[in-house]
């Protein structure tokens, strides 16, 4: 069990980190800290062990796309968002994965692929680094990738 | 917003914000600053990183009573079993044995949902508490949810006072996780409270909930404090 001041000394270090990366999925500060905090103040409550980085993106990861999932959270993020927080993709051709788009791909993936969906082109991990951040093969990667690219383009094809 | 495109393969933002904590190897470290250097598109995804001065709000304090018995030993569940009796024009609640096999401690079963734990969260003067004792007016409350993944379950809360029912929030439809907040917060005025969670596969009727609500619901006393 790690004392609090280990989790407060994480948050201080990781938290801008964690608040930029929640803010590129939620595309507001406000809800970026609330998630960032809410995370921390679990894992203070709960005595987890101490943390690293990769976790703790993993960790966002999964409440902000609670948030995004939420009915409710979805709406008030539209209204909120700003497009400064997300920057363009800087790989070619990379999907431009907005909140609204990420939305509607969140309601059509299961976990595992909205995982590899926000790796990928929110926080723009390679698929090695996605394979090694989630414990599992770079093959599993690739199909769970083109599952996720074959989703928004059935989205793209049914908003034409 | 930039527009630049990377020259190859983005470094990737997990890696960027490590190579500004200094979490890299030196090697690693070495080739992504190689590719800085070449790669405008990154390099300025670097400088984002590197240039925001933002504050980071203080963590709020946590207490968490490891001598108190778990909150669900103190939290009355009843499935099928509360009543929310009603008066005049107004309602008590009242809560009845449970008639059915026991919900697993500290959640309601859900249709579409499984489990559903339920945890209240108290802000008071910049203090987190989680399933606290007592109530002041100055508090701030949350509720949050935790259940698998892939779920559902429609939430509404009830907070009753004497006679009066009052439902600080609107029913919503939340997506399970793991201690999702339930959208909004409220205050609880004038004194000792309960607080009653109402969970389903569907809103919860509201009179059917002041008269003796058919779904889960979680209930929580609060008293007044004396500070």
């Amino acid at each position: 069990m790690a004392p609090a001041s280990e989790h407060e000394a994480a948050y201080q270090r990781f938290g801008p980190a964690l608040v930029r990366k929640a803010e590129r999925i939620l595309r507001n500060r406000e809800d970026a800290v609330d998630v960032v905090q809410a995370l921390f103040t679990e894992l203070i409550a709960r005595g987890a062990a101490p943390v690293d980085l990769p976790y703790l993106y993993r960790a966002v990861s999964n409440r902000a796309l609670n948030v995004v999932r939420d009915a409710r959270g979805r709406a008030r993020l539209l209204e909120r968002q700003q497009a400064t927080l997300a920057p363009a993709p800087r790989a070619s051709g990379a999907l431009v994965v907005g909140l609204d788009l990420l939305a509607r791909l969140c309601d059509r993936l299961d976990a595992d692929h909205r995982d590899v969906l926000v790796a990928r082109y929110v926080d723009e991990l390679t698929q090695d680094e996605i394979a090694a951040l989630y414990g599992v093969s770079r093959k599993t990667v690739g199909k769970r990738l083109a599952r996720v690219d074959a989703a928004a383009a059935a989205l793209a094809a049914e908003g034409a | 917003m930039s527009g630049a495109a990377c020259i190859g393969e983005p470094v990737s933002w997990l890696r960027l914000e490590r190579l500004a904590l200094a979490e890299l190897d030196a090697a690693t470290a070495a080739t992504v600053r190689a590719h800085l250097d070449a790669c405008a598109a990154c390099a300025g995804a670097f400088a984002r990183i590197a240039e925001d001065a933002r504050p980071l709000p203080r963590l709020p304090a946590v207490t968490v009573d490891a001598t108190a018995p778990p909150w669900w030993a103190r939290w009355r569940v009843a499935i099928g079993g509360i009543a929310l009796a009603a008066g005049a024009a107004v309602a008590l609640v009242a809560l009845r044995p449970a008639t059915v096999a026991p919900p697993p401690p500290g959640g309601v079963r859900v249709k579409g949902a499984g489990v559903v734990v339920v945890r209240l969260v108290r802000e008071r003067a910049g203090v987190i508490a989680f399933d606290p004792d007592d109530v002041r007016e100055d508090d701030r409350w949350k509720v949050e949810l935790t259940c698998a993944p892939g779920g559902a379950a429609w939430v509404d809360v009830a907070v009753v006072q004497g006679r009066e029912v009052a439902f600080p929030l609107a029913p919503q439809e939340v997506a399970c996780g793991n201690a999702v907040a339930v959208p909004g917060a409220f205050r609880i005025t004038d004194g000792a409270a309960e607080v009653c969670v109402a969970l389903g596969p569907r809103a919860a009727d509201r009179e059917k909930l002041r008269g003796g609500a058919r779904g889960g619901v979680v209930c929580r006393r609060l008293t007044a404090s004396g500070t």
